[in-house]
């Protein structure tokens, strides 16, 4: 029975059409979006009563047999969900599963094999603190009840905002992952068609045989029953054969028609339905009519001979596993992406929101982001489609192709034409009752707010447990672009609640062309206290399943249900005006300016640190993103600094994602730690040196470092402090070698650009080997042992920044943000240089202001470093390799410690 | 005397060495772009520009490689000779109306080859030669070419042997000039022989009309100077100036150095001590100057002057391979040390002071018996015109000797080495420039600009 589910608003948008268009501001590419912050709570002030430790994915099945149950997890179940019931847990998320269509009296005519569409949904159970992106798919067994098996892959996290942000990157990979299961279900399900056809031809001819001898024979009655058994036999095969043709067409159907869906909404009994799809396609799958509901267990066909292997009795079989229903490469691919996938949606909400708005927006720096950005911020997860929901100005970048035969949909139109009703079957137990609670929830408290979420937020929640709620789909999700969206919203027929749908069916309104071929459906939710018409009445343009929204933290529909055990995460969020900054964490009465970064130089300003329980060094968290070259690397790098999951005072359970993905996750945890220890080699550099800048400047300008030294450890660490200064020479080298014992070649000048040296090489018991001093007007050389620099003398003022004594940064992360910061200025300037286009041609007669800054203002130094970065960009962007080695006739100067 | 004169020659190399330091600021050089070229396997011993854009190199590996200057893109390897390469040339001949540039190779493998270097098609090749040829020389205006060995070969542009002389010593013919009347210089060991062309009808044959036998050492280098004049340099510093018509003596010139100073009185120290290399091993003229790499100095004279114009004793660390008189006065060396010098003549400042130190060569005109004449010190300063040879800048990339180089005007330089690799020195600036151009065509071709 359910009692009143959990109704959460899981978004709020702020309306962005308060923005004053100022022509300063950055492109849209380019700009930021506010954090999707919700007012009353940081995302790592709240508690997780979640007794999981960190994020998983589970993957469970609905076995006709004991009812839904747990397959696997990624991570394996000992890792990731400590006392986490996944039993319980997956009888929730398996209970709301749309599409299973399961039992039906026996005798319709031909089967029908229900290519139906996965369903993504967002559900949250409360009570233990878990919520869950879920993906249903199909599996086809033959031996199973319908031929369906259906299954359900959740990713399982105590945060619901991460949850939320990153559903349509869940969505994207879980449909690949998905596609990938399916792909190797119908390629084994293929072939166990057509053993059975096999099976059954066989079966036929001994039929055969025996009704011609028994014919000669007498007795009647057995031969009646042979007669009946032949029919059964041959109705067999033709609906096998059937089933053979639909499932070996699905693919090419599916590519010869992106639109093409054939969704099978209902799985009521006896419910004949024309199918549209079908007739407008050519008629493909099938006949015109068809039920597409078989005959199962309740009424057993007849016994065959051994040879054909149907069963009568499946309850007796054990049901196929995973590996047997998939191919095995397929079924191998498919744990492998959940594997990446668990890994690539490690961590905190936060880091995972700002690694990809920063990626979102480095993706937008082509030109120059190869340059000290870090290669894997850049290239890696190419799988991984960013698109951070509710935000709004950073341009989405085209979805990558999925799989061929998923077809996803790509423009906004085909999100949302693919509007459309599902009826939601749910146990045939709690039919009734479910029933009736199909409904549309929207925001009904925030009636106030309608003008302004033009189509707001729709909640939508189906419970068929006592606290299990939808909290969002992908639809929703997808569709932000509130504009549109209302208008298809207003020309969608109207909202109807399951109930509304059973009436629909009988109406003949049951099948629904989608043109868009994936995860539409969406699950209604359902709420006694909000029926379908009054929210018509209230929220004209909020369509029961479609959930349109906008994702602001301004606005916060939150719905105060009676029996509510989920808090609102983020709800009510005050209004915030919409042109406060860049910030987005705003809560004026307790906010107070914790930390200032400002060198002087330095455009990174901020931040308002919240006054209560967090210390200043929050405040990184909070430094916009707008003002920081690689907000991701925002991310602390150890467990000492100022990121805590959601907080230090949460329960231990509550700080469970973020100190797992420290051992585990090589790639961020890596990149993390290996930041803060970049950073702080880099500051004991600075601090050991006084003449550093001189050694950063050779960096800067390309020419090439030696650190010289005798003892291995000391020269990579100091290889790895200056690394910090390097800019790569593109997207594919880095040039650093750190530790070298055999002579330096030409070619090495060209491809290396830091070097660390080993001084014992050469047999010789001078200063220098001989190589380094053959080439010494190309390299500059740090001796680690004398502990003396030999390079070029930098006087100019760009780089003084990066190397000021007093700046007092204790934390290796923060200087390298820091860096980052202040090089991501130079790589403007330098791009600046590189484009401005009366730079190049100076005849011209109006020279830029910019030009003429360049050539009277920017010392000599400088210009250099400009120089040799707009080379570099210049050769990426011709796509070019640098194979040049470019150097200057500059007087050495040696500096002694 | 000889006290003064030692005492000299020290002063002098100090202030040599001094100038040869030129130091890290080198605000004439232009080259602050490098380009590494790798794809030969051995030494790399020979450069031909073959258009704007390409030129060959060809080395000890038997391989000939084509380059894009530009882009230092390896355009194509033209494979065929199994041992090392003695000489290339590039041969410009006229088909259908069109200037076709091939390349003619000669191996050591007695084979001869003509290369396409469009194709890499080696159309042409003879292999079963006598012995190999040391030099090529391509007579445009006969439409016929020269091979040099132990005899002399004349072929036509098809490849086919026209006339050849007789067996000549094992020495062989290293170096053949072109003079005018269709008669030929080609320098054999001590002699310089002077073969004729007779042609008539289509039938070429050669013979060799005269034996000038005046160096006194293996003749190194014969070049062209300019339409009357040739020149000849020998092992032990002898530069001959020759009139191309009636082969005489022009100028002697015997390159001594400090050397004559010592004779006679410290002739024991002498063979003791590492003599000073003064053996010519190659020169380049621009009609009007010639340059000659005399061991590890450089020496230019003016031909029409018949007058020594200025010298370096000790230019490189080791023995200058290749030497080339540009247009604007600038002249460049490269060295067994490793090194590319450019060099620019300069006027003294001070005339007298720089002369006396050092330079004992003999100036004289009309044969060597006025080689003798006098204390050199006395007359260097009665030169007129002398100048300084000033170094501008060095390229310093090679970890072997840099065998020679060609210029490409703006394009850049590129220098062909012992350590198997070539380089490309561009200027920087420029290159910028045209990367910037680049950039900004790429752009309008994306209509992003």
């Amino acid at each position: 029975m359910i009692s009143s589910p959990d109704l959460v608003a899981y978004t709020k948008e702020t309306d962005f059409s308060e923005i004053v268009k100022d022509p300063s501001v950055l492109p849209e590419e380019l700009s930021v979006p506010l954090y999707p912050y919700t007012g009353d709570t940081t995302p790592w002030s709240k508690t997780s009563g979640a007794n999981f430790t960190k994020d998983f994915i589970l993957l469970s099945e609905f076995s006709e047999q004991v009812g839904p149950q747990p397959l696997l997890t990624v991570p394996p179940e000992t890792k990731a969900c400590g006392t986490f019931d996944l039993n319980h847990f997956s009888l929730r998320i398996m209970s709301v599963d749309y599409q299973t269509s399961l039992t039906g009296p026996a005798g319709c005519g031909s089967l029908k094999l229900n290519f139906v569409e996965d369903s993504k949904v967002v559900l949250g159970d409360s009570r233990e603190g878990a919520f869950a992106y879920v993906h249903h798919l199909t599996l086809y067994d033959l031996e199973a009840r319908g031929f369906v098996r259906p299954l359900c892959l959740a990713y399982v996290s105590s945060d619901e905002n991460k949850i939320i942000q990153q559903f349509q990157q869940l969505s994207t990979e879980f449909s690949k992952v998905s596609e990938c299961l399916k792909t190797g279900n119908r390629k084994n399900f293929a072939n166990e068609l057509e053993i059975k056809l096999r099976d059954l031809e066989h079966t036929r001819v001994v039929l055969l045989r025996e009704i011609e001898r028994e014919d000669k024979g007498s007795c009647p009655t057995p031969l009646a029953n042979k007669g009946d058994e032949l029919a059964s036999v041959e109705k067999f095969i033709q609906e096998y054969k059937s089933l053979l043709k639909q499932v070996t067409c699905y693919q090419t159907r599916k590519l010869r028609d992106s639109e093409y869906s054939p969704y099978e909404p209902d799985d009521l009994p006896h419910s004949f339905e024309f199918d549209l799809d079908d007739l407008r396609h050519g008629q493909l799958a099938g006949p015109v009519l068809e039920c597409n509901v078989f005959p199962c267990t309740d009424t057993p066909s007849h016994s065959l001979k051994p040879i054909n292997s149907i069963s009568s009795c499946r309850f007796d079989k054990r049901l196929k596993t995973l590996e047997e229903l998939c191919d095995d490469y397929f079924h191998q691919q498919a744990l492998q992406q959940l594997n990446s996938i668990e890994r690539t949606f490690r961590g905190d909400a936060c880091h995972l929101y700002s690694q990809q708005l920063c990626r979102n927006l480095l993706r937008n720096l082509k030109s120059t982001n190869f340059l000290f950005e870090d290669p894997c911020d850049l290239e890696e997860e190419v799988g991984l489609q960013i698109g951070i929901a509710g935000q709004h100005s950073v341009r989405q970048p085209s979805f990558l192709p999925a799989p061929s035969i998923l077809s996803a949909p790509v423009s906004l139109e085909s999100y949302v034409s693919c509007v459309e009703m599902v009826p939601i079957k749910l146990e045939l137990g709690g039919s009734k009752t479910e029933m009736e609670n199909g409904g549309v929830v929207s925001a009904s408290d925030c009636q106030e707010n309608v003008e302004m979420c033009v189509s707001a937020l729709m909640k939508t929640s189906i419970s068929s447990g006592d606290s299990i709620e939808v909290l969002g789909t992908e639809k929703s999700f997808r569709s932000q672009d509130s504009n549109i969206l209302m208008d298809t919203a207003l020309q969608r027929p109207p909202p109807m609640s399951t109930t509304a749908v059973l009436e629909g069916l009988n109406q003949g309104r049951v099948t629904t062309i989608r043109t868009c071929s994936e995860d539409s459906i969406e699950v209604l939710c359902t709420t006694e206290s909000i029926l379908p018409e009054d929210l018509r009445a209230s929220y004209p343009c909020a369509i029961d399943e479609e959930s349109p929204e906008q994702e602001t933290d301004e606005k916060d529909i939150s719905h105060n249900q009676e029996d509510k055990q989920v808090e609102c995460v983020y709800s009510v969020g005050n209004k915030v005006p919409g042109d406060h900054g860049a910030t987005c964490m705003e809560e004026p009465q307790d906010f107070y300016p914790a930390v200032t970064l400002t060198p002087p130089d330095c455009p990174m300003t901020l931040t308002l640190g919240r006054s209560s329980s967090q210390d200043a060094c929050h405040a990184s968290e909070l430094i916009p993103l707008s003002l920081l070259d690689e907000p991701c690397r925002i991310v602390p790098d150890d467990l000492s600094d100022c990121f805590s999951y959601r907080s230090t005072t949460a329960s231990t359970t509550s700080e469970c994602t973020f100190p797992t993905c420290l051992p585990k996750n090589k790639r961020e945890g890596g990149t993390r730690r290996r930041r803060g220890r970049v950073g702080r080699a880099a500051l004991q550099f600075l601090r050991q040196f006084p003449f550093a800048v001189h050694a950063v400047f050779s960096l800067l300008c390309g020419r090439t470092l030696v650190v010289l030294g005798s003892e291995e450890a000391a020269v990579r660490r100091l290889v790895t402090a200056l690394s910090v200064y390097m800019p790569h020479l593109s997207r594919y080298r880095d040039g650093i070698q750190p530790w070298t014992s055999t002579p330096l070649q030409l070619a090495d000048l060209l491809n290396w650009k830091l070097i660390g040296f080993n001084r014992m090489c050469c047999f010789t018991y001078t200063n220098m080997p001989h190589c380094l001093g053959h080439y010494s007007r190309y390299l500059s050389i740090l001796d680690v042992d004398q502990k003396t620099l030999r390079c070029p003398v930098y006087s100019g003022t760009l780089l003084n920044p990066l190397v000021e004594p007093r700046s007092h940064f204790k934390r290796g992360n923060t200087y390298f943000m820091f860096a980052q910061s202040v090089q991501s200025k130079l790589v403007t300037t330098a791009f600046l240089l590189t484009f401005s286009h009366g730079f190049h041609t100076p005849r011209r007669p109006r020279e830029s202001t910019w030009t003429q800054c360049f050539h009277s203002e920017i010392h000599r130094d400088d210009k250099k470093i400009l120089n040799y970065l707009s080379e570099l960009i210049k050769l990426h962007f011709m796509e070019v390799p640098p194979n040049v080695l470019r150097f200057s006739y500059t007087t050495n100067s040696i500096f002694k410690l | 005397m000889l006290r003064w004169i030692l005492g000299g020659r020290e002063a002098q190399g100090t202030v040599e060495s001094a100038a040869l330091f030129i130091g890290e600021e080198q605000p004439k050089n232009c080259f602050t772009e490098m380009q590494v070229l790798k794809g030969h396997f051995d030494i790399v011993r020979f450069l031909v520009q073959i258009d704007d854009l390409r030129f060959a190199s060809a080395g000890d590996d038997g391989l000939v490689l084509i380059w894009n200057v530009e882009t230092g893109d390896h355009l194509i390897e033209l494979r065929g000779h199994t041992q090392q390469i003695t000489a290339m040339i590039s041969y410009t001949f006229i088909r259908g109306g069109n200037a076709h540039t091939a390349l003619i190779t000669a191996s050591s493998d007695r084979t001869l080859s003509l290369w396409d270097p469009d194709s890499g098609n080696r159309v042409q090749n003879i292999s079963d030669l006598q012995s190999p040829v040391k030099c090529l020389l391509v007579l445009v205006r006969l439409d016929v070419w020269l091979s040099g060995g132990n005899e002399l070969c004349v072929w036509n542009r098809d490849f086919e042997l026209q006339c050849k002389t007789v067996h000549h010593s094992d020495a062989g013919i290293s170096a053949m000039v072109e003079l005018p009347k269709n008669f030929i210089a080609a320098a054999m060991d001590k002699e310089i022989v002077i073969f004729k062309l007779n042609l008539s009808g289509s039938d070429i044959a050669v013979m060799a009309m005269r034996h000038l036998a005046d160096h006194q050492d293996t003749i190194h280098s014969l070049i062209h100077v300019n339409d009357g004049l040739f020149a000849s340099g020998s092992h032990i510093g002898e530069l001959i100036i020759w009139d191309s018509v009636d082969w005489t003596i022009q100028a002697y010139e015997h390159i001594l150095w400090e050397e004559p100073a010592r004779d006679g009185q410290s002739e024991f120290k002498l063979n003791h001590q590492k003599p000073i290399e003064r053996s010519i091993q190659h020169m380049s003229s621009d009609g009007e100057y010639i340059v000659a790499a005399v061991g590890s100095g450089l020496y230019v004279y003016n031909v029409l002057m018949k007058s020594v114009v200025a010298y370096r004793r000790i230019a490189h660390d080791s023995n200058v391979l290749h030497t080339v008189l540009q247009q604007d006065g600038c002249l460049m060396s490269c060295s067994e040390d490793g090194s590319v010098r450019m060099w620019e003549l300069q006027d003294l400042p001070l005339p007298a002071e720089p002369a006396s130190s050092g330079f004992f060569g003999m100036f004289g005109t009309f044969g060597r018996s006025s080689k003798q004449t006098g204390p050199p010190a006395k007359k260097i300063p009665e030169v007129p015109g002398l100048r300084s040879l000033e170094l501008i800048g060095d390229l310093i990339g090679h970890s072997g000797a840099v065998q020679m180089f060609l210029s490409f005007k703006e394009k850049g330089l590129v220098t062909c080495s012992t350590d198997h690799l070539l380089i490309v020195w561009k200027d920087g600036e420029f290159q910028s420039q045209l990367r910037s151009l680049a950039v900004f065509q790429k752009l309008q071709e994306n209509q992003e600009l």
